[in-house]
């Protein structure tokens, strides 16, 4: 049975990668996600200059099994990028270099680094919903993402991914960003949340607001992706709330050719990836695909 | 109450007190309404001070039911921490790390050596190690005779433990004038099975390079923000492991290119 896949260009052993945002803005932690068995290494958003974040709580479990986070973008810098590229480099691993700005000169400015490092793809985060200025607001508008796209490909020969958040219009920015010159898609990233809590009668983030993750998001993240498949059968990486081999199953038949995960690693586990791809295996099987292409998009089509 | 939630949710914990008991110096002890698994010795947890910051704390003591935390005030954080009274509520998240996850024979000797409020998790050690037939020997070094208290009055089960105190103030009459390590040095190391030290960077680069063949456990504190492996902060130099997943106990060989790293003098 065949796993392999390419995403926009990039050739992965297998489909499973991490989120942005788990670990990835040090040496230290691209030896990490490699212990996890990544096929590919997905960078912390990169800013231009670095952040620091917000200071903690930042990140708590619900009661209903999600996280939400509002970790505030900290990362050191696009100063920081070459180091994680050659560090990957080093592993043989494909990297893809998440950038983050406030305007298309941010984008353009992180993005030609990853470039020159010799990264593998740039990955556009226009849905961070926790950190003002750096997200939401661009990609809610299919007409800003289509702007920042298009001048981030203006200066880069590497493969562009948008990473887009859940909104009324997704779809219609998908099909921008496409327009703009994105080879594939992230879909989707957290989404805008609070938690309370009913003891202290507190809100328990230090920024209050922060983006939910796991479980929880995963039907919304399978939706996004059978209806954007549908219109545009583009290359999609599905995110959000992947905890088993079912979740990575579902994404696929729903259109997704690649598959990002975030929540499950929460605590280290070093089986997560591993399970999956045992799952999926064996879920081939019983459908007889022998190749993971067969299956993308099949329920869309069929 | 059922309230069915994971280690890395913040839960409600009341406080039964909290008390100075050295010079910037306080021991909490805190009531969970529901304790997720039962605390390891160096295992550690989030304390969530509504509104103002989440402290990692190692867990002091434990008695079945309610949770002890030793702690100084630093900051912030600490500092609002030290105005909670009885019956106040606070979040706790964990018990997170790995704990001590050294598994020592039956009946050998240890030497702890704890570096100021690195003695916050010993007790537990001491009182859950003992369960298990091993000797702890305790070395603790303050830099002012004021941090001092009575380890034997607040965490009973000490008791029976031996315990060698040096300060750099030297006020101390029954212990040794210096820090930890000029005590460390008149110390027959190789009389025990095993070390365990926790202090200060500085201190535990002296101890690792020192007593590098014997190689001894050490604690490390780093920054520590999420406590799940997600944020990345407490990423240990020149190695693929994380604090908060991975630690706080490492052997030195594991994290001696960390401390070097950390460029400090002693």
């Amino acid at each position: 049975m065949n796993l392999e896949i390419s995403i926009a260009g990039i050739k992965l052993r297998h489909p499973l990668m991490n989120a942005s945002g788990i670990l990835g803005y040090a040496r230290e932690h691209i030896l990490k996600l490699i212990r996890y068995g990544v096929a590919a290494i997905v960078t912390k958003t990169i800013t231009p200059k670095p952040k620091r974040g917000y200071d903690p709580p930042i990140l708590i479990e619900l009661p209903n099994g999600g996280l939400i986070n509002a970790v505030g973008l900290e990362n050191p810098g696009k100063e920081a990028i070459p180091e994680l590229v050659n560090e990957a480099k080093r592993h043989y691993m494909p990297i893809l270099v998440s950038i983050g700005g406030v305007n298309e000169q941010e984008f353009i400015e992180v993005a030609s680094v990853a470039n020159d490092a010799g990264a593998d793809a740039i990955e556009i985060n226009l849905s961070c919903p926790h950190t003002k200025g750096y997200g939401i607001e661009i990609g809610t508008d299919p007409h800003n993402v289509y702007n920042v796209v298009k001048s981030v490909a203006s200066v880069v020969s590497i493969p562009i991914i948008a990473k887009l958040g859940l909104s009324d219009k997704v779809v219609e920015a998908a099909g921008k960003a496409i327009e703009a010159g994105a080879k594939a898609l992230t879909l989707i990233n957290t989404i805008k949340s609070l938690y309370i809590d009913v003891y202290t009668l507190k809100p328990v983030l230090t920024n209050i607001f922060g983006g939910l993750s796991g479980p929880p998001i995963h039907p919304i993240a399978v939706r996004v992706v059978y209806e954007v498949y549908k219109e545009f059968q583009p290359e999609i990486i599905g995110c959000g709330g992947i905890s088993s081999w079912i979740d990575a199953a579902e994404f696929i038949i729903a259109g997704a050719r690649a598959l990002q995960i975030g929540t499950a690693l929460r605590g280290g586990s070093q089986n997560v990836i591993v399970s999956i791809l045992e799952g999926l295996r064996n879920w081939m099987l019983i459908h007889g695909f022998r190749d993971i292409r067969e299956a993308i998009g099949i329920s869309v089509r069929g | 109450m059922n309230y069915m939630v994971g280690k890395y949710s913040v839960r409600p914990a009341k406080v039964v007190s909290n008390i100075e008991i050295a010079k910037d110096i306080y021991i909490l002890e805190l009531e969970p309404l529901h304790l997720h698994e039962i605390p390891q010795p160096f295992n550690f947890f989030m304390i969530w001070v509504p509104r103002v910051d989440e402290i990692p704390l190692c867990i002091a003591d434990f008695d079945g039911r309610k949770l002890k935390f030793l702690y100084k005030i630093r900051g912030d954080g600490t500092k609002a921490l030290a105005k909670h009274y009885k019956d106040m509520m606070v979040g706790i998240k964990g018990p997170l790390g790995k704990g001590v996850n050294i598994r020592p024979t039956l009946n050998s000797k240890w030497l702890v050596i704890a570096g100021g409020i690195g003695i916050a998790p010993i007790p537990y050690l001491i009182k859950t190690w003992k369960n298990y037939g091993i000797n702890i020997d305790l070395l603790w070094g303050v830099k002012t005779m004021d941090e001092i208290f009575n380890i034997y009055n607040f965490f009973p089960s000490s008791v029976g433990s031996k315990i060698i105190l040096a300060t750099e103030d030297c006020r101390y009459k029954n212990g040794y004038c210096g820090t930890v390590v000029d005590a460390l040095r008149c110390i027959d190391v190789k009389e025990y099975n095993g070390i365990i030290a926790i202090g200060p960077n500085s201190m535990l680069k002296i101890i690792c390079l020192e007593l590098y063949e014997l190689n001894p456990y050490i604690a490390l504190e780093t920054m520590v923000k999420c406590g799940m492996g997600i944020c990345g902060s407490c990423y240990i130099k020149a190695s693929d492991k994380l604090l908060c997943t991975d630690g706080p106990v490492f052997s030195c060989s594991e994290v001696i290119e960390h401390l070097r790293s950390s460029n400090i003098n002693y």
